[in-house]
């Protein structure tokens, strides 16, 4: 079991990897003018981590409060490279909250129909 | 009588948040349900995100100025900010993706295909264009805009649930 936390203003990312998957869990808000440069190398650490450990990826925003439109942009960057060079990927979201469930469901188009990259909603 | 918030910030990214949160509060003390809540701050935030990017500041007392009225079955963010009187470019733009929008019936399938716009991008490029979509799929408002002639844009973004 290991855990790293990365933190840059508001937005708190915590990658653990549990033997099993690895995790990059979201806690606070992303507000940031060019959030890309805090987020993309860490997305990009943990996909190549779990591409040679051959643990899944599991990316989970159940617990971020809020994201402004430029956060999106290597959350996709992420997924299309998965979806491209056979990784699996996971991305959880918490269904009861609306706007979770209306950006998140979006990311569905970045599925693949093998479920390696799957968009979930949680409850 | 519309409730209507007026907030003044300067062009500074910190304020931003603080306008998203204020723009919550005002929101829920008037009995918007929260997911109302969540779209219209996020609206109110992206708005002010394009303001303080693209905006003419030429003097620190410039500002922008943020107004959101909520009546019965609407409330309307209007984004005002100063524009350079040559800034042709970025006029263009926004009325192109204003326009763009519009030609969709269904905003959420403008998302989509912004989305993997997006997705093919070079990894250098930064501005990604989903704030103004994402206004209309995600928050469920109808976008406009006009400049008045002292050089001031005006973004409005009217949620209908």
């Amino acid at each position: 079991m290991s855990s790293e936390t990365f933190a840059d203003r508001n937005l708190t990312l915590t990658v653990e990897d549990d033997g099993h998957v690895i995790r990059v869990e979201w806690t606070g808000k992303s507000t940031a003018r060019d959030p890309g440069g805090f987020i993309a190398p860490i997305l990009a650490k943990a996909l190549k981590h779990s591409r040679t450990s051959g643990r899944p990826l599991v990316v989970d925003f159940v617990h971020i409060a809020y994201m402004n439109s430029s956060t999106i942009t290597p959350i996709i960057r992420i997924l299309d490279e998965a979806k491209r060079k056979g990784d699996k990927v996971t991305v959880l979201y918490k269904r009861s909250l609306k706007w979770q469930e209306l950006s998140f469901s979006a990311l569905e188009i970045f599925q693949t129909e093998d479920g390696r990259v799957t968009i979930r909603g949680v409850d | 009588m519309t409730p209507k918030l007026d907030i003044q910030i300067p062009a500074d990214w910190d304020e931003i948040d603080g306008v998203r949160e204020r723009t919550a509060s005002f929101l829920r003390k008037h009995g918007l349900p929260p997911p109302g809540v969540d779209a219209v701050a996020m609206v109110t935030c992206e708005l002010t995100e394009n303001a303080v990017k693209y905006g003419h500041f030429s003097d620190n007392t410039t500002e922008i100025l943020v107004q959101v009225a909520y009546a019965p079955v609407s409330v309307t963010v209007e984004v005002r900010s100063p524009v350079a009187a040559d800034d042709v470019e970025n006029l263009q733009r926004l009325d192109r993706m204003v326009q763009w929008i519009r030609g969709y019936q269904d905003p959420f399938e403008a998302y989509l295909d912004r989305l993997k716009e997006v997705s093919s991008q070079s990894l250098n490029s930064i501005e990604s264009g989903l704030g103004l979509v994402r206004i209309a799929y995600e928050g469920q408002s109808v976008l406009d805009f006009y400049v008045d002639d002292r050089n001031v844009l005006a973004v409005s973004a009217v949620y209908q649930p």
